[in-house]
């Protein structure tokens, strides 16, 4: 397993050498169609969702390429942008608008943070994407190194709990490329949350904006919570932290990915 | 031109994955059209020239750069509701519960008017797979709203989700189909400034008519 590890850290190391390219599309992986379990249900809910085919980005958003989408799109500098769309902290680990510093130019290949849902769905959209639901997230990360169902595999949830046990150091906590999964995506534990298109649909809080928790004129029914598995630790804090988000908040320690649809007619996967 | 150069990689990078290369925001759009993503350019230009019109500002929700579709089912960016005072509200027309309580909060807040007001109402649906423009606009005869005044709007899921976070209303999609929303009403200004909230339903309508008035003074 530690050769393993090593071999993709490697392989991390040698894709930061390469600085030159601009915009480098990040590849994608097709996500076959799968039953996911939510953790949060009401009584009258199925415990299953499907979850249908979908490509996800094999990695997240690197701070190269979110630097190739702010130059072209001026309105997401950070001198620029909206106070409605991000706060101020959004891309403040870069060293001007344009560049991201001596310091940071080592780590420009790791996933940029400090991006708000706005920004993430821009770019996402710039690159005609879209971000993944959080069910496609979920059922996508629910897979360990050899399992597309993580739940099978003992030591999954305990490695995902000693990450989140860790003091994070953020941006370059962890080198890209150390965790791969049976899907073939990297890094969807161990190095950045991620943002998801629905983060704030959980309803198991108030509304948003002077919230005093739930009222009845304040909404049409109540979401009666139950979860799915109470030993699935990891994904209560996943869900916590995603609850207790903004949509216009960066975080130090939050990035994304891109998700896509399938073409109407999907031609055969690549061999 | 760098923006061609991006697409043109995009689209040839991508290409074993979507032989026919569609754009996801604008899947109506002309093939031709889609293929280089010059449909979100159209978008863009058309965004730029409707915002183009007042006075730019930072906290103007119109800087949003959605597409929709009215009852009539004709496309619009919200920057082409600028101009006057505003007042909009989530809902979803199946609601049996609440949204019809929301909008006679919209309906009491119209009948209140003064005269010579020229703000308007704005209805978006939280449910755009069910609410399309044939259904908002039997939706708008049913309710009697007098469509030179109401507009009601059918989106994209993920540009409804992003209007409510800047409005601050919160909803999901419950297993029955119906969906759980806060009960917001907004008032925005000429700009698309947010001036006022009206929280909850049947609340008081005076606090909201006095925030317009100073609006119009």
């Amino acid at each position: 397993m530690k050769a393993l590890v090593l071999i993709f850290g490697y392989m991390a190391t040698i894709t930061t050498a390469f600085a030159t390219p601009p915009v480098n599309p990040t590849p994608m992986r097709i996500i076959p169609a799968g039953q996911y379990e939510p953790l949060f249900t009401s009584p009258d809910q199925p415990k299953q969702q499907n979850v249908a085919s979908f490509q996800l980005d094999e990695r997240p958003v690197s701070n190269r390429q979110f630097l190739a989408f702010v130059t072209e799109n001026p309105r997401w500098l950070r001198s620029r942008v909206s106070p409605l769309f991000a706060d101020e902290t959004y891309l403040n680990h870069w060293e001007n608008d344009t560049q991201l510093g001596a310091a940071l130019e080592p780590y420009a290949d790791y996933p940029v943070v400090n991006i708000s849902w706005y920004a993430a769905r821009a770019y996402a959209s710039w690159a005609g994407k879209r971000l993944p639901t959080q069910a496609e997230w979920e059922y996508a990360a629910l897979a360990s190194e050899t399992s597309a169902n993580g739940r099978e595999d003992p030591s999954y949830h305990q490695r995902i709990l000693e990450w989140y046990g860790r003091p994070n150091l953020g941006y370059a906590d962890q080198s890209p490329g150390s965790f791969r999964n049976a899907h073939g995506i990297y890094d969807l534990h161990g190095l950045v949350w991620e943002w998801v298109e629905d983060f704030n649909t959980s309803l198991t809080t108030g509304e948003s904006r002077g919230d005093t928790g739930l009222e009845r004129k304040f909404f049409c029914g109540s979401a009666s919570v139950g979860a799915s598995d109470f030993k699935d630790y990891a994904a209560f804090m996943r869900y916590g932290f995603r609850s207790s988000l903004q949509a216009k908040y960066s975080v130090n320690n939050l990035g994304f990915r891109c998700a896509r649809d399938l073409p109407e007619e999907s031609p055969p996967a690549p061999k | 031109m760098k923006l061609i150069i991006h697409s043109t990689i995009l689209v040839a990078l991508t290409a074993p994955f979507s032989l026919h290369a569609s754009c996801p925001m604008h899947p109506e759009a002309p093939p031709e059209l889609q293929a280089d993503h010059s449909c979100c350019r159209i978008a863009q230009e058309k965004w730029d020239a409707a915002l183009a019109k007042i006075a730019p500002s930072e906290l103007s929700l119109y800087q949003v750069t959605s597409e929709w579709q009215n009852q009539t089912g004709n496309k619009l960016v919200l920057a082409d509701l600028a101009g006057r005072p505003l007042f909009v509200a989530l809902a979803y027309t199946n609601c049996q519960y609440a949204c019809p309580r929301l909008i006679a909060d919209l309906k009491a807040i119209e009948s209140a008017l003064p005269s010579d007001s020229d703000a308007n109402f704005v209805v978006i649906s939280i449910d755009p797979a069910r609410d399309t423009p044939e259904r908002l606009a039997t939706y708008a005869v049913e309710q009697e709203l007098d469509t030179s005044r109401w507009t009601l709007l059918n989106g994209a899921p993920g540009d409804v989700l992003e209007l409510a976070n800047l409005l601050g209303v919160r909803y999901a999609k419950t297993p029955t189909g119906d969906y759980t929303h806060s009960n917001i009403i907004t008032l925005l200004n000429a700009k698309g400034e947010i001036v006022h909230q009206q929280n909850g339903l049947g609340a008081d309508i005076n606090p909201t008519l006095e925030k317009l008035s100073k609006l119009n003074s």
